[in-house]
């Protein structure tokens, strides 16, 4: 059985319903030790002192709000490609879950940036360009919910996600393109971290911990959107059965 | 709670702040995604009592039949 045969709703059902819950429980064991070392192996920063132990949830939070919608785009492609109805599904079922983790990175980033900056805020290129990365996500929920039919507003959403894509190069670079009191990009350069190990590694151990947790709840809000799916075409062909029914009488 | 956060130096209440609405968001959404998986199981179970299934030749019914 290959990986694109568990592209079939009923399949996915079965399988992640055996999956679920060691993923549940991963991820909080994940997250245990990374806290145990955020908080009691890390020392603190020479420069930012105490306050660098906000980046453990800062940095993993602003990673997922990006993992996110790389996924809903990816999910889109799916959607208007092959038309499969997993794709949309998937795309739907992350959206909210991105929007949490984005408003998370704009509120530690935030409340790192009061005692490091000086300031709650600045409208710089990429604390604005995250500000609408959560905006764009409002706005794809709203616009799911305006179609009754999930099947109608799916390819119209696609579209608009797919064009909300040309965000996430904007918000990985816009450090390198303008000046920003944001720092640069510490982990994820050509040439290594910068960052000390005795501090990288329990971010890297909170960055996995976070993805295991959004991975398990991406799983488990898909999982209920294919059931209010089912249901909703079960209580259509209710409908139709009744109005048939009285037409007969 | 004064002496749980001393060692975190005079930002304590920035750290505290931050974990604090880690805690929440990650609780609320742990708790949205239980609570509405537990809501559509209820509404599906109520509509098989009424007699009303899947209907027979739909893709998932299929695979059902299949596996």
């Amino acid at each position: 059985m290959g990986v694109f045969d568990f592209a079939n709703p009923t399949r996915f059902m079965n399988f992640s319903a055996r999956v679920l819950p060691w993923l549940w429980g991963l991820a909080a064991l994940v997250l245990a030790v990374g806290l145990y070392m955020a908080f009691f192996t890390a020392p603190q920063d020479y420069q930012q002192g105490n306050t660098v132990r906000i980046m453990f949830i800062h940095v993993p939070a602003a990673w997922l709000a990006m993992f996110a919608y790389a996924l809903i785009a990816t999910s889109s492609i799916g959607t208007l490609v092959w038309r499969h109805p997993l794709a949309d599904v998937s795309a739907r079922a992350a959206a909210p879950i991105g929007a949490a983790f984005t408003f998370l990175a704009l509120v530690t980033g935030s409340l790192w940036g009061k005692p490091m900056w000086g300031t709650w805020w600045e409208w710089d290129a990429r604390l604005t360009s995250v500000l609408i990365l959560f905006l764009m996500y409002l706005g794809l929920i709203a616009l799911w919910r305006a179609f009754d039919d999930p099947g109608r507003g799916a390819r119209i959403v696609a579209v608009l996600a797919l064009v909300g894509a040309v965000n996430l190069p904007i918000i990985k670079f816009s450090v390198d393109w303008w000046n920003t009191l944001h720092q640069p990009a510490s982990v994820f350069r050509f040439d290594g971290p910068t960052i000390h190990p005795t501090i990288l590694w329990p971010l890297l151990v909170m960055a996995l911990g976070a993805t295991l947790l959004f991975v398990a709840l991406h799983i488990a809000a898909m999982r209920n959107e294919v059931l209010r799916r089912r249901l909703r075409s079960m209580q259509a062909r209710a409908a139709r059965s009744t109005i048939a029914a009285r037409a007969v009488a | 709670m004064t002496d749980l956060l001393a060692p975190f130096g005079e930002h304590a209440g920035f750290i505290a702040a931050a974990y604090a609405i880690a805690v929440m968001v990650i609780a609320g959404l742990i708790v949205w995604v239980r609570l509405d998986g537990a809501h559509q199981l209820r509404q599906l179970e109520d509509l098989e009592r009424r007699g009303i299934r899947r209907q027979a030749g739909s893709a998932d019914d299929m695979e059902d039949r299949r596996t």
